[in-house]
């Protein structure tokens, strides 16, 4: 299935929150949806899951329109909020049963698909537990489930993340993974840029309600980077091989960090192979040579100024 | 032979072992048995009920030895009692679970999920009703006691209670609507206690009517049983399904996302509803001979014209594509079709047109009142009162709601349309609020109750209110009114034109084409490379 998003607006009065945005992806793929606070991310996510209704544009699922069929669009998706709604006297197994039911599970097929994401998020153990008595990695996980009990192909996240210990972090990245695997298209929204970069197939950057640049990881990383960081560790003096490191030509910013240096180098790569050759011909005892990878936060800081409406 | 009759038994009886309740009814029981508030007033309800009981029979037979007639006292304080617990708190509780669900931006997930308004609402119903319910069950052993106790027939106990229970779904009904409407949450606490209240005495009202003095009993065995209590009894039927109609429409109609057609099913029913009760009053004014049961007629379509213009301003005027998509194709399908569909013009004519048709059937009333009833319908001189005086509200309300559009439109479009609401009162109170003063600063004097003020809606009802004007001088001046609000009404639609123009013209089927264009490439991106949006990797 692609998920398409066309020339999506949102205006809340004078107020643009959301200004042409386009991007697509599909199923199989996680996609991170990356921007400043403000910078329309949760109206695009409350848009693409037929919460809220564009001002124009539109979101297409294949050929399914979520502004024009919202109802049908919705036993497509999947949302998880960035935080649980108030169900104060609710308990986990009566939560998720009643989503089962609401997307019109019956009988035996809804026991089945409860018991089943209990046991898939992790939370068979805590069923009978009140949601107010959860810690926020719990009531992420039971958010998970609720938005996974009607079996969606399309996965929408706001900010899952935050809060999140590092293992629950893990855990729910390990999730989403296994998700993407079973064929489910994921997007999500998050602050923690280094963990999307590790399981994202491709990423929307987007600012002041504008997209900055969207595609596959790959193709965005090779768009913007414009200078490839090396690390180098060397049977040298450290002083003498900065010394050499700022002399030769394209390097640019070499710098100690730990046991290794790093140095950008600007150009093609066959620069930086001429670069290593240089080191060694210096008489460096070389001992490793290798291109450290850019991150989403890397083009993040690179393509966007932080500006909010 | 027999397979295919085997197989349909079976599938009945899948379907039957598949049948699931409401799942908004399932989660609302199963939060109020978790519920400690729930459980804390039955409770106490229940221990009030103990002690009435326990002191009414110890200190009654002591006071009463002799009568022994303890029912009616004991089934007043348990009556009371059920009614201010059931009255006040499952409309507040019910009421303040809706609106938590509805508070924040972040509605709740229920509503994204592939349930329908209807079966939302259904559910929030099914489950106050069942809420209601428990509460009467525990009061009925004890109002059983008071049966026992003599001085109070069973009837009367049944219609007492059928009567409070009906007042209390309604009541319930109306929280659940007052939660979900469009209101800031003040106006909303505002609202629940005047409209509350209100409706509690009312509801206390009749069921102690009721129970006085055996009315019941008599009306039961005595010879007014055809003639009054069945058609009473029927009308206040009709008129509480039409009102739990009512609210379930509105309620449904509030939690329909703005892009879908919400104003269809809610204009219907309000058409439907208006013709049965018109029809209810004009029989009860004909079979009791008694003209003056028109009134309620033009003062409630009257009120209703009113209210629904100046809401009907205050929401969005342009076509969602969902609701241009279930536009008729067909002209004649269209055309009736535009007075029902979401849209502000199209409310406004429906509304007018409502209140055409109240007219036009106490009119028509009137005529066959003059020909076949011996009494006279109305004093001649007092028609222009009745027709005009009444029509003058709804037309100044259409002249100011076409003005606070174009004061909308023109100067504050990217402001929320429901400024335009706000314009129709300032219209209706500024202007005359300005001459008040201003007259009062250079003459020290008050404007006289005579005085014609044309375009001041206020001043209609000075002119039927005043004592001293004789039928001609009364008529002349609501004429003079009559002519100043078309005036208004035509220099309205005049600065309107483009905007009418346009509202009718949207109205037309959705083409799929409209919509597609294709997505710009985003900026600074190199020629030779694909635009993210067919990035294909």
């Amino acid at each position: 299935m692609r998920i398409i998003v066309e020339n999506l607006r949102r205006e809340f009065g004078q107020t643009v929150a959301v200004n042409d945005v386009s991007f697509e992806f599909e199923s199989g793929q996680i996609f991170g949806f990356v921007g400043p606070n403000g910078a329309g991310k949760t109206t695009t996510m409350r848009i693409m899951a037929s919460l809220d209704e564009p001002t124009a544009g539109d979101v297409r699922l294949d050929d399914l329109s979520v502004v024009e069929d919202p109802e049908r669009a919705r036993h497509l998706i999947g949302f998880v909020p960035d935080e649980l709604r108030a169900y104060w006297d609710t308990t986990v197994n009566d939560y998720i049963d009643f989503f089962a039911r609401a997307y019109g599970l019956r009988g035996d097929q809804r026991e089945q698909a409860v018991t089943s994401v209990e046991e898939f998020t992790n939370t068979a153990g805590i069923r009978d537990k009140q949601l107010r008595a959860l810690s926020k990695g719990m009531k992420q996980r039971v958010s998970l489930a609720r938005a996974l009990v009607s079996d969606p192909q399309i996965l929408i996240l706001d900010e899952p993340a935050a809060g999140l210990d590092p293992r629950a972090r893990i855990e729910l990245r390990e999730l989403l993974v296994l998700l993407a695997k079973q064929g489910k298209a994921i997007f999500i929204s998050s602050h923690i840029l280094a963990e999307l970069t590790e399981i994202c197939h491709g990423a929307v950057i987007i600012e002041q309600g504008r997209i900055l640049d969207a595609g596959r990881t790959e193709n965005l990383l090779a768009r913007r980077a414009e200078k490839l960081t090396y690390a180098l560790r060397a049977l040298s003096d450290p002083e003498l091989l900065q010394r050499d490191l700022l002399e030769m030509p394209h390097v640019d910013q070499p710098r100690q960090a730990g046991h290794e240096f790093q140095f950008e180098v600007k150009g093609a790569e066959e620069n930086a192979f001429e670069v290593l050759n240089l080191i060694i011909q210096r008489g460096h005892r070389v001992i490793e040579f290798r291109q450290t990878k850019a991150n989403l936060e890397d083009i993040f800081m690179n393509i966007t100024e932080g500006k909010v409406q | 032979m027999t397979k295919p009759a085997v197989q349909t038994g079976t599938g009945r009886w899948k379907r039957l072992q598949q049948f699931d309740v409401n799942p908004v009814w399932v989660k609302d029981l199963r939060q109020a048995s978790r519920n400690w508030s729930v459980t804390g007033t039955l409770l106490l309800m229940l221990v009030v009920f103990y002690l009435i009981s326990l002191g009414a029979v110890i200190f009654g037979e002591v006071g009463n030895r002799g009568a022994n007639y303890l029912g009616p006292s004991i089934f007043g304080a348990i009556g009371f009692t059920t009614m201010a617990a059931a009255y006040v708190f499952i409309p507040i509780y019910v009421g303040v679970r809706t609106l938590m669900e509805r508070i924040s931006i972040n509605a709740d997930l229920q509503y994204i999920t592939t349930m329908t308004p209807q079966k939302i609402i259904r559910g929030k119903v099914l489950s106050s009703v069942y809420l209601i319910v428990l509460f009467y069950s525990a009061a009925v052993p004890f109002l059983v006691f008071s049966y026992l106790l003599r001085g109070i027939d069973l009837p009367t106990i049944l219609i007492a209670v059928s009567l409070t229970f009906t007042i209390n779904v309604l009541l319930t009904m109306g929280a659940i609507v007052l939660a979900l409407s469009p209101l800031h949450t003040v106006m909303k606490i505002l609202a629940a206690l005047t409209v509350g209240w209100s409706a509690i005495s009312t509801g206390m009202w009749m069921v102690s009517l009721v129970v006085a003095g055996g009315a019941i009993t008599r009306a039961l065995t005595g010879t007014g049983f055809i003639d009054e209590f069945i058609p009473v009894v029927a009308t206040y039927l009709i008129d509480f399904t039409l009102l739990a109609g009512l609210t379930y429409q509105a309620a449904v109609a509030f939690i329909t996302p703005t892009s879908a057609n919400r104003s269809l099913p809610l204009r219907v029913y309000i058409t439907v509803m208006s013709g049965v009760v018109i029809l209810q009053f004009l029989l009860w004014a004909w079979f009791e001979e008694e003209p003056a049961f028109t009134l309620p007629i033009l003062v409630s379509m009257g009120l209703l014209a009113i209210l629904g213009m100046f809401f009907c301003i205050g929401g969005r005027d342009d076509l969602s594509v969902r609701v241009r998509r279930e536009i008729p194709a067909n002209l004649l399908n269209r055309i009736p079709a535009f007075f029902f569909f979401n849209g502000t013009l199209s409310c406004l004519i429906w509304l007018l047109l409502l209140w055409l048709g109240t007219l036009f059937s106490v009119a028509g009333f009137h005529l066959l009142w003059e020909q076949f009833q011996s009494q006279k319908f109305i004093n001649q001189d007092l028609i222009p009162n009745l027709y005009l005086g009444s029509s003058l509200y709804v037309l100044y309300t259409f002249a100011y709601a076409l003005l606070g559009v174009w004061l909308h439109r023109t100067f504050f479009p990217k402001r929320t349309p429901k400024l335009a609401s706000l314009f129709l009162v300032l219209l209706v109170i500024l202007p005359f609020l300005f001459l008040i003063i201003f007259y009062f600063i250079f003459t020290r004097e008050m404007i006289e109750e005579d005085w014609v003020l044309p375009g001041l809606v206020i001043n209609v009802g000075m002119a039927m209110a005043n004592d001293d004007y004789d039928d001609d001088e009364r008529n002349l001046h609501l004429f003079v009114h009559l002519g100043s609000v078309l005036f208004l009404i035509m220099v309205a639609l005049l600065l309107n034109f483009n905007w009418l123009k346009s509202q009718i013209t949207q109205f037309k089927p959705y083409h799929r084409d409209e919509r597609h264009t294709p997505p710009d490439p985003p900026p600074n991106l190199p020629s030779h490379e694909l635009p993210p949006v067919i990035d294909r990797g």
